[in-house]
């Protein structure tokens, strides 16, 4: 069945109708969906593990998530394997709409979401207006310097920053502490409103992290002598 | 070393705990001196190593901070390799015999300042700017004992304050008491005046003079029949009281020493008084006594310059020599890592200063640096608000804790931002509104910036202070690379604006060459003094046999006066120059000859060769003992000879005059000042220091400083000529070689007193062939122009010249030949 499907994913373009004006790969998958007994399901679990997903395009892999997506084929196993597949792929992106959208994918994958439909996702469209966040959460996953910018956009648009206050503990695990301490002195120059200040702050304290003046120095400050001893 | 507590809320002002107990010792010092020599018979004349007088300074050299081993400046002489060379002893006496000499011809009594004393010896010899640490403990010694200080925000209630009005009225009055009979009583009601006496009398230019006084009618009267020893009792009660003023305020004046044309100005006082005194070598002069803030101690600094030109080095540099005044340096970088900077910071401690007790050698506690994020947008505002308001909320904190008794620190908070420019990448930047806002944090701010004209025409006229630094020669293989230090601006104070050398370099750290008028201007107080008719040299006399010890001598060289020694080819004229400077001094005034025998009358030479290396003038100096050591049995002269060599290349005129008087201003603050010097070799100047040649004030600038010191000077020049023997000194030769003759003619038009030409012996003094004939051209208060004398170079000595003919005294063809 592999082989199949890896032709059905290598046949797979945009344009690419059957008789029926479906598209074959996803039709394949809604079937192994609704048809395909347990045992079956397992067999092509196992067969989709074997692929060579570094063999495969960006847009190839793209086809190849969809398969999953829609067929319900999901495991850790499938999703262990591509996620490293899928690290490699976005490593030999070089262009940045490849790489938002290699990372959007392994968003999907990631989070296995109903929400959206693939469609909705790779047109990005949709989930840039109602997840905002969506994209510095992905890109953290990968590339801070990505999700820096995306939050400082998101910052400078005025956004109330809830969102992005649910998301950050996760965001932030994986990032150095000094990278982090220079992002959210990037993030603080783009505030617009005195909210977004006293936000950011409250992130800052809550990660004990301190931009501006630096504990060392405010304590040194502290204690600088204004009045001299006398000596007589 | 000593480290601040960090609790501790109180700066500890630098050898606070040494100068109170070194100051009790000068009095005890003074009291032996008074009591064993003040009759100044001669009979008991104190000598340098004089147990007693050492036993003074005991408790000072048993304070623990001493028994560390630190601050090795107190003991040793800027020369001595001993322990105990007793500098400070020296430092005293020769004080106390400058005032016996000033004051010879009266019947009063006087004294030096103990603070004078005290800030000289608190002063590294070799690094004459440490008296700034110095001068923090003797004003706020004044301040303290006063109640007085400058204007200020935070003035403890008990201090009256005082501003440049005051000091201006205070001169005023100085003024008229000097013109009248130069008799300056101690104003007890006038607190600050009175400070501002003994301040000047610190700083050396007044002198106490003892004496009884009857007051009556608020008008103090001279009780005729005051015996010496009454005055001499009155300064004994005076030092035991261990007090700077005694509580009626009468038992001295202050009165002006001669050599003082005028006071200094108010301005410059006040510099001194209320500024920060710069712990960096040339900074006085150019600051005028110290870098002056606002009442609120806010100073605002633009310092710019071209990458590599030292800005940060220099903010750095200034960081490590303030620590001991407490200053806390706060970096802010935006460019360098912190630990970069800590590196730096320690390559630029300058040696002298680690081995004070002053010095906190943890720098973390007078240093910080962090480094500055800013993003991309609205950076000035950012750190305005994360950074500048921060700290000033922190410093705010503190002011609540005003402490009644307790004076301001000097200069709490250094904060450099390195560098600005960075910050203000938006055009829409408030620089006016962050300007302002630095300048209410009670600190210097030093805003670092690169070369940007545009930002600097912006900039300058909200900052107080603006300095440029520039490496000039970096872009060509011909040329050393000098670093020039530009001061335009310094708005709350007088300064000496313009372009001034510095260095930066690790051993020595930080140090400032100035500009050649403005190392005039610092010295413009001080008169030339006019050659010492008290005491003179007997050196070209002494040869003959029948020299007598008086004011008749036929050519006696007039102590501190300036001798030219110029003629063609190799005639010895360094050992010749050498021996006359080496030679013991006479005087009529046997009291004061003998007083002055065991101190002053040592010789002591500065050479400053452009020649030969110190080997040569070593060498020559050996010669010279051997040789005196018959001529002047009975005098027992001790000598010391000190070459400063130039090699050739690209001195600058800057540093070499600075070099030259830090040597001279070392040995006064070792406490054995030179008492001559011999610029050797002078014609060496043409061709191979290009930079000296080209300037046309190198000269008149060295000369008219050199005068200003107690100092027989001695030029030699070797004339040029090219072509054979017989056609030297041509006309066309000299017309070639003008340029290189111009140190010739500076040394004839500046500097001589004594000027006598070396040449070989004629056709018709062949029996003087191998020797040179010596031959005196002119000469001050002689008449002797003409009077020729016989120099042996081989064996250093001079012998008489006989005519030929007994009729020609003067071979007037022969001499205009010379005088080419």
């Amino acid at each position: 069945m592999s082989s199949k499907i890896l032709n059905l994913i290598k046949s797979d373009e945009t344009d690419t109708v059957d008789v029926n004006g479906e598209k074959p790969l996803l039709k394949e998958a809604i079937n192994l969906s609704n048809e395909g007994t347990r045992e079956q399901n397992d067999e092509a679990i196992i067969q989709l593990t074997n692929i060579d997903i570094s063999l495969l395009s960006v847009y190839q892999i793209n086809s190849f998530l969809s398969f999953i997506y829609y067929s319900r084929l999901f495991n850790d196993k499938i999703f262990r394997k591509i996620d490293s597949s899928l690290k490699h792929s976005f490593h030999e992106c070089d262009t940045d709409t490849i790489t938002k959208r290699s990372l959007l994918l392994r968003f999907v994958v990631n989070n296995f979401s109903n929400r959206y439909s693939l469609q909705e996702v790779l047109s990005e469209e949709k989930i840039r207006n109602e997840l905002p966040w969506v994209w510095s959460d992905i890109a953290s996953v990968y590339n801070w310097n990505l999700a820096e910018e995306e939050i400082g956009n998101i910052i400078s648009k005025g956004d109330t920053l809830e969102s992005l206050i649910i998301r950050l503990p996760y965001l932030i695990k994986k990032i150095d502490k000094e990278q982090l301490k220079n992002s959210f002195v990037k993030w603080y120059s783009n505030t617009v409103n005195k909210k977004q200040k006293q936000i950011l702050q409250k992130w800052a304290t809550n990660l004990n992290i301190k931009f501006g003046l630096s504990i060392s120095a405010e304590y040194k400050l502290s204690n600088i002598p204004l009045f001299q001893e006398s000596i007589i | 070393m000593k480290k601040m507590k960090s609790q501790d809320k109180h700066a500890i002002i630098p050898y606070s705990n040494l100068g109170k107990v070194l100051l009790d010792c000068i009095f005890d010092g003074l009291i032996y001196f008074v009591e064993t020599n003040g009759d100044l018979t001669g009979e008991q004349s104190l000598k340098a190593s004089d147990e007693n007088l050492r036993k003074c300074f005991s408790p000072f050299f048993n304070h623990p901070e001493n028994i560390r081993g630190v601050n090795p400046h107190f003991s040793q002489g800027h020369t001595s390799k001993n322990k105990w060379e007793a500098r400070v002893v020296k430092i005293l006496l020769k004080t106390c015999i400058d005032v016996m000499e000033e004051t010879k011809d009266t019947q009063g009594f006087a004294l030096p300042s103990p603070l004078f004393i005290l800030h000289q010896i608190l002063t590294v010899p070799e690094e004459p700017h440490s008296s700034a640490y110095s001068l923090i403990f003797s004003r706020t010694l004044l301040f303290e004992n006063f109640k007085v200080f400058p204007e200020h925000v935070l003035l403890p209630p008990k201090y009256k304050s005082f501003n440049i009005s005051d000091i201006n009225n205070y001169l005023d009055n100085f003024y008229s008491y000097t013109k009248q009979s130069n008799n300056i009583p101690q104003t007890k009601n006038v607190p600050a005046q009175l400070m501002l006496a003994h301040f000047l009398a610190m700083k050396g230019v007044f002198y106490l003079r003892f004496g009884n006084r009857e007051s009556g009618n608020n008008k103090i009267k001279r009780n005729k029949k005051t015996t010496k020893k009454d005055r001499i009792n009155s300064a004994l009660a005076y030092l035991s009281a261990k007090k700077l003023s005694d509580d009626k305020g009468k038992s001295f004046e202050f009165h002006k020493f001669t050599f003082f044309e005028e006071l200094p100005e108010a301005a410059t006082l006040v510099n001194e008084l209320a500024g920060i005194p710069m712990p960096i070598r040339g900074a006085e002069t150019i600051f005028q006594g110290g870098l002056k803030t606002d009442s609120n101690s806010n100073l605002v600094i633009r310092l710019s310059g071209e990458p590599g030109s030292g800005k940060t080095s220099f903010a750095l540099a200034l960081s490590a020599v303030m620590s001991p005044l407490n200053t806390f340096s706060y970096y802010l970088t935006l460019e360098e890592s912190p630990k970069d900077l800590k590196n730096r910071l320690i390559s630029l401690i300058p040696t002298y200063l680690k081995k004070l007790s002053i010095f906190n050698s943890d720098t973390d506690s007078w240093f910080w640096s962090d480094k500055v994020f800013v993003g991309q947008k609205n950076r000035l505002d950012f750190f305005e608000s994360e950074y500048i308001d921060r700290i000033s909320e922190q410093l705010n904190k503190r002011k609540s804790e005003v402490i009644q008794e307790s004076l301001p620190a000097i200069c709490p908070l250094i904060i450099v931002i390195d560098s600005i420019r960075v910050l203000l990448k938006e055009e829409n930047s408030n620089l006016e509104k962050f300007i302002e806002k630095c300048k209410k944090l009670n600190a210097i701010i030093i805003l670092i910036s690169a070369n940007d004209e545009k930002f600097h025409h912006e900039i300058d006229y909200m900052v107080d202070l603006v300095i440029h630094l520039n490496h000039s020669g970096t872009h060509t293989q011909l040329e050393k690379p000098t670093r020039i230090l530009q001061l335009s601006k310094t708005r709350h104070q007088i300064s000496r604006p313009g372009s001034h050398v510095f260095h930066l370099s690790g051993e020595k750290g930080l140090r400032i060459s100035p500009q050649l008028p403005s190392q005039i201007d610092k010295k413009e107080k001080i008169s030339k003094p006019i050659p010492s008719t008290d005491f003179y040299i007997n050196f070209f006399n002494e040869y003959k046999k029948d020299t007598i010890l008086d004011n008749s001598t036929p050519l006696s060289i007039w102590n501190t006066s300036q001798v030219l020694f110029h003629g063609y080819g190799s005639s010895g004229k360094a050992g010749l120059s050498l021996s006359l400077l080496l030679s013991p001094i006479y005087s009529k005034n046997i009291n004061l000859l003998s007083t002055k025998s065991q101190l002053n009358l040592n010789r002591k030479v500065l050479i400053i060769s452009l020649l030969y290396p110190e080997n040569y003038y070593n060498d020559l100096k050996s010669r010279i003992a051997k040789k005196f050591q018959n001529l002047y049995k009975e005098h027992n002269v001790r000598s010391k000879v000190e070459c400063l060599y130039f090699y050739s290349g690209y001195l600058t005129p800057e540093d070499f005059i600075s070099r030259i008087l830090q040597k001279l201003d070392e040995a006064i603050l070792g406490g054995e000042p030179f008492t001559g010097i011999l610029l050797d070799g002078l014609h060496n100047v043409s061709l191979q220091f290009h930079k000296l040649q080209e300037s046309d004030m190198v000269w008149p600038t060295l000369y008219s400083l050199l005068a200003k010191y107690k100092l027989t000077i001695v030029t030699t020049f070797t004339n040029f000529a090219i072509g054979n023997e017989k056609n030297r000194g041509a006309i066309d030769d000299d017309e070639i070689l003008l340029k290189g003759h111009k140190p010739l003619l500076h040394a004839l038009v500046q500097a001589t007193d004594y000027h006598f030409i070396l040449q070989p012996p004629s056709v018709r003094e062949g029996r003087y062939e191998g020797k040179y004939i010596v031959t005196l051209k002119s000469a001050i208060r002689h008449k002797l122009a003409g009077e020729k004398f016989v120099w042996d170079r081989e064996l250093l000595s001079l012998s008489q010249y006989y005519q030929t003919t007994q009729t020609k005294i003067f071979d007037l063809e022969e001499y205009s030949n010379t005088d080419k």
